[in-house]
């Protein structure tokens, strides 16, 4: 038994030492390292390999784009759609070409620490969604400031937003362009869903407040006495759409009616989330919330997906498309229904959540700012970026919509993160998929134009100079917050204590800061 | 004339100092260069012009740990909670590791060392799922079959503060007990067995045998383990006290530490200096503890002691 | 230790067999509940003996298994390069501290124990190791950050030798003529075998449960990835694939084992460590004869 050890141990090193030499003499002897089980990879690098200098003649910069991978390794056909993006990028004139950066989702934010510190191995273009707020981003001196580049190099990105000014101005840091928003729906009402087998009968028009989506849910409750239809978790399942909470996550001063007035106010002493609470109650008292809730840590989708509950409060961007779609690829197992709750509203923080940015370690920052103008106004850039290649990803059907070829079922096993997504540059341009209205995109932009924009639209917070008092609020919040969302604790009881630990905690300072940015920000937009 | 023999002394021991190399720079490498980011704690980073030119910003990095007035309630559990494990800890593995050199039957033997070291090699997202398995509200483990035959209300585990520190402890224990069991294991095979002949000629029991030959040859490794540990007090497993109450915020008053604090109060803040400075304040308390702790031993007993 | 003390001995088996079965029923609870479908976890919990079994999760395994032998290729490669290494390293750092009269000793102690304490941070090491040592998508990155020699190990093995090999052995040999490296190698490392044996088992688990030295430092040679990086990405799949089968086959999402994955997974992660267990155990005994004979 021992000598097998030591062969083992042996083996080891002989393979172990070959694959370090392979790895340090370049690659076309790293895709022999990789004989055996990976076959096809090798092939695909070897590929890769021959192709690559053909299209290296014009000596062109190759700017890196960060890339979210959802199963942890790029999608299969990553590097032919990098090849596609990079002929069009050099013949429509950006003068560069781009190289995907794979970052895997679950380690999002590690990786892109390390990547943002300013190596070789850094970002030139940053897209930001999931990863930091543009506040954090400024303060790191991790991105750029683009308001020259923009006027040099991305003149039709500014010809883009014309309409839209403000909606650019939420990538604004003090008054400097730090991220260009996508183009993409810009806002996204409260909503809930449920099954349409469980809803029959039950009427679920005109829902403009809590209170009255409370009726609806006892009456669900009612038909289906042994089922849940809020779910109850550690993942929050209301994100109060109808305020405007400034891009801060945790609510700390929030504007409750922010079509009409501008004053900062703790929205945890407010009457909506009292009343929100009030709700809760009933919802508790008569089961509607599912229960052993701080030991479900499904995100509110995941709980309606696997029947958890039977229904589900969120927010969407559009109502119609979002239940079309879902029934179209029976995304839940069965058919949905659902209705919005309250009203549109056209927020910083909706808008700011998907941002690009050119990164401060960017050594071809013109470059960089020519491959995003393509990439936010070129239908024909746009579209590989978003559904791939013709014929490989994604292919057209008689309708002239997207549909999966080559056997594949999803966008995983297209081999590309193919279909519309918020966080891409400017999905608008690229045609809809076949599992979606054919008038997705003109429903959005509808919805863009009815949304009720904020009073403070375009303003960004810094929460530096109250960071302490923030890092104090967060800890209470993440203590008191989902324990009252879902009815675990009296609430009669808790609240009280609840609102005293946020004053011990800074709250009003918080506020006081968030009212005085404001205050300028206002004065300076007169 | 002193000087020349303390020469001599150090060439005389050159193939000792030639052993030191490869592992001291590895050390430079792995641990002393990277200290620079030590100075981190003082800075407000900006990755643009680098680490090291960052603007400078005194202390304000460090005072939002002591901003909360239950700043005080995370101190005490980090500490509190590190004394207890380290002396249920050290006590268990000991005791376990005696157990075992008593045990004769060498296929029993094999099989338990093989089988207490399981809950070490588990991931803490795994051990998450056993300990929610027993405690799981309305199908667990412990409210299922146990509390409910005896006709006991089930407990909402994951709502009730006042039972965590025992759960902690026993989670901790399961998980660490067979790491350190083995450690001392190690130890005491290695104790020479004419010791213990002699001690049975001159009518030592199995007691006076543990107390007089098994712990004095244990001594060394005791002390070194408590030192060691006491360097950490103030740190404490991230996994243990965030994954395994499922971040549940009606147990803060029990489960809250230094790490799980800075880890939810920066979750919004994306701030590097501010972690450092956690890091770095939570160091230089251990230093200081361990070289008081190492003074007081090398008094007693200099042999033992660390440094 | 001598004891005829029958009582005592009782109590010893009652105490270690207590111990197992606190260790073996959580580890069965996971392998019941990777052979219990999802739905029947969702609805009621987990339990010893499953109400359903499936092989489901196993199944797809199978399925994904190809990656799985690569993976744990790449992983007996990893350790076994780290272990060797590291071995080699922490003796020759440990037995010279163990010498009293070494001039230095108790800096360079210090020197090492420093480092227990005090750490740059995760940002300024992996600067070190991309800008300076260019150590990125090499498998180096595999095995040096972080774990080539732990300093605990070092203190640990300095005190072994300090309270188990009495000067007198040592001093016997350079009295014979040996130089230091035959002492170390012929007097020394014999004696040390049950705490070699322990160390080499650590860091054999430190490198085969390491996934971190991936996440950091591998970005496209993802082929260098041990068994904890490819489980980790597996995993992180589960997501992607429940959408899928939920579209292909035209079953429940709660029909496709996430949580039975993750626990056939872990099945999976920890056996081959029980496997080589018996292995490092042997130098155990091993020491303990020897030790006795030279004693």
């Amino acid at each position: 038994m021992k000598k097998l050890l030591a062969l083992v141990l042996a083996l080891a090193m002989v393979f172990a030492l070959a694959a370090c030499n392979k790895a340090d003499s370049g690659s076309t002897t790293e895709a022999a390292a990789t004989e055996g089980a990976g076959e096809t990879k090798a092939d695909t690098e070897t590929k890769a390999d021959t192709q690559a200098p053909a299209a290296d003649d014009g000596n062109y910069p190759t700017l890196r784009l960060n890339m979210t991978s959802f199963t942890g390794e790029p999608p299969a056909h990553a590097q032919e759609v990098q090849d596609a993006l990079n002929a069009k990028l050099i013949e429509k004139g950006a003068g560069a070409k781009i190289e995907f950066v794979w970052v895997g989702f679950a380690d999002m934010r590690t990786q892109l620490n390390l990547l943002l510190t300013g190596g070789d191995d850094s970002l030139d273009i940053l897209n930001s969604f999931w990863y930091a707020p543009i506040g954090e981003l400024v303060a790191n001196g991790q991105v750029a400031p683009l308001d020259d580049l923009l006027k040099s190099d991305g003149q039709d990105i500014l010809k883009l937003y014309e309409p839209y000014q403000v909606v650019l101005d939420c990538g604004k840091v003090n008054g400097v362009m730090y991220g260009i928003p996508t183009f993409t729906a810009w806002s996204s009402p409260n909503i809930f869903l449920c099954y349409e087998a469980e809803a029959e009968g039950i009427e679920m028009k005109n829902v403009d407040t809590v209170d009255q989506m409370t009726e609806v849910l006892i009456k669900l409750k009612e038909k289906n006495p042994d089922k849940y239809f809020v779910p109850g978790a550690t993942e929050p399942y209301w994100v109060p759409k109808g305020i405007d909470y400034l891009g801060d996550t945790n609510y700390c001063g929030v504007l409750m009616d922010c079509t009409k007035d501008t004053t900062v106010t703790n929205y945890y002493e407010s009457e909506y989330f009292v009343n929100f609470l009030d709700n809760v109650k009933i919802w508790k008292e008569k089961e509607i919330i599912s229960p052993d809730s701080m030991s479900n840590n499904n995100p509110t989708l995941m709980s309606f997906q696997n029947k958890i509950t039977y229904g589900t409060t969120g927010y969407g961007y559009n109502m119609t498309n979002t239940i079309y779609e879902a029934n179209m690829s029976q995304q839940y197992g069965a058919n949905i229904t659902g209705f919005e709750v309250g009203d549109r509203l056209l927020t910083t923080g909706n808008i700011n959540t998907y941002l690009f940015h050119v990164t401060s370690f960017c050594k071809e920052k013109e470059a960089a700012m020519r491959v995003l103008n393509l990439l936010y106004t070129d239908a024909e850039i746009a579209t590989i970026y978003t559904d791939g290649v013709l014929g490989v990803t994604y292919g057209i059907n008689d309708e002239g919509q997207c549909c999966y070829v080559n056997g594949a079922t999803d966008a995983n096993s297209a081999g590309w993160s193919v279909g519309y997504a918020y966080a891409n540059p400017n999905d608008f341009l690229t045609p809809t998929w076949d599992y979606q209205r054919k008038d997705a995109y003109e429903l959005m932009q509808q919805d863009n134009a009815n949304a009720i924009p904020s009073l403070a639209l375009g303003f960004t917070c810094d929460l530096t100079p109250v960071a302490d008092q923030a890092a104090a609020c967060t800890n209470v919040i993440a203590q008191y917050y989902n324990p009252l969302m879902n009815g675990e604790v009296d609430i009669d009881e808790v609240l009280p204590q609840f609102q005293q630990a946020l004053h011990d905690a800074g709250i009003d300072a918080i506020i006081a800061e968030k009212q005085k940015q404001l205050d300028e920000w206002l004065a300076a937009k007169k | 004339m002193k000087k020349k023999t303390t020469l001599k002394r150090v060439l005389r021991f050159w193939p000792l100092y030639l052993m030191l190399i490869p592992g001291t720079i590895y050390l430079i490498i792995n641990n002393y260069i990277p200290l620079f980011g030590l100075v981190i704690a003082f800075k407000k980073v900006d990755y643009s012009v680098g680490i090291l030119k960052s603007p400078w910003a005194g202390f304000s990095n460090f005072t939002y740990l002591f901003a909360t007035k239950d700043a005080w309630i995370m101190f005490r559990n980090t500490i509190g909670y590190n004394i207890v494990f380290i002396i249920l800890g050290n006590l268990l593995g000991l005791v376990t590791a005696i157990a075992m050199d008593t045990i004769k039957n060498k296929f029993f033997k094999n099989f338990s060392q093989v089988v207490i070291l399981i809950p070490y090699l588990l991931s803490i997202i795994i051990v998450t799922y056993v300990v929610y398995a027993f405690l799981n509200p309305s199908n667990g483990f412990i409210n299922n079959s146990i509390l409910k035959p005896l006709g006991a209300k089930g407990v909402n585990w994951y709502n009730v503060p006042k039972p965590w520190p025992v759960i902690l402890t026993i989670v901790h224990l399961w998980m660490s007990f067979g790491y350190s069991s083995i450690l001392y294991y190690s130890t005491l095979i290695g104790i020479d067995k004419t010791y213990y002949e002699a001690a049975v000629v001159d009518g030592a029991g199995t007691w006076r045998q543990i107390t007089h030959v098994t712990l004095p040859c244990m001594k060394g490794t005791i002390i070194i383990l408590m030192i060691l540990a006491i360097g950490r007090i103030c740190y404490s497993d991230f996994g243990l006290f965030y994954q395994i109450p499922m971040h549940s915020g009606l147990l803060y008053s029990t489960t809250q530490t230094i790490d799980t604090f800075v880890f939810r109060a920066l979750l919004e803040q994306n701030n590097i200096g501010r972690s450092s400075a956690a890091g770095l304040f939570q160091s230089v308390l251990g230093f200081i503890l361990v070289v008081t702790a190492n003074t007081v031993v090398s008094k007693l007993d200099k042999e033992s002691a660390l440094f | 230790m001598i004891t005829k003390n029958k009582a005592f001995i009782v109590v010893q088996y009652i105490f270690v067999a207590f111990l197992v079965i606190c260790c073996i029923i959580p580890f069965w609870l996971l392998i019941a509940s990777s052979f219990t479908p999802e739905s029947v976890l969702l609805e009621s919990g987990y339990s010893l003996i499953p109400k359903k079994i499936t092989f489901q999760t196993y199944e797809y395994l199978w399925a994904v298994s190809a990656g799985v032998g690569r993976a744990y290729l790449m992983s007996i490669i990893i350790a076994g390069i780290g272990v060797t290494s590291s071995l080699i390293m922490t003796t020759f750092y440990a037995y010279p501290l163990s010498r009293k009269d070494l001039p230095g000793r108790n800096a360079i102690s210090f020197f090492l124990f420093f480092t227990m304490l005090f750490n740059g941070g995760l940002v300024p090491t992996y600067m070190v190791y991309t800008r300076l040592l260019h150590i990125k998508d090499t498998l180096w990155a595999m095995i040096v950050p972080g774990m080539l020699m732990n300093a605990f190990h070092v203190i640990m093995m300095r005190t072994y030798i300090t309270s188990n090999i009495s000067d007198e052995i040592i001093e016997a040999g350079r009295i014979d003529g040996a130089s230091e490296m035959t002492c170390l190698l012929r007097i020394v490392i014999p004696l040390c075998k049950p705490i070699m044996g322990t160390l080499a088992l650590m860091t054999f688990i430190a490198y085969w449960n390491n996934w971190t030295n991936g996440v950091y430092y591998i970005q496209k040679r993802t082929d260098l990835f041990g068994i904890q990086n490819y489980m980790k990405v597996v995993l992180d799949s589960i997501t992607v694939l429940q959408q899928q089968v939920a579209k292909g086959i035209n079953v429940d999402a709660s029909q496709i084992p996430s949580v039975g994955i993750r626990m056939a997974l872990a099945v999976v992660g920890v056996l081959p460590v029980l496997v080589v267990y018996p292995f490092f155990q042997k130098s155990f005994v091993k020491g303990v004869t020897l030790g006795s004979v030279k004693g």
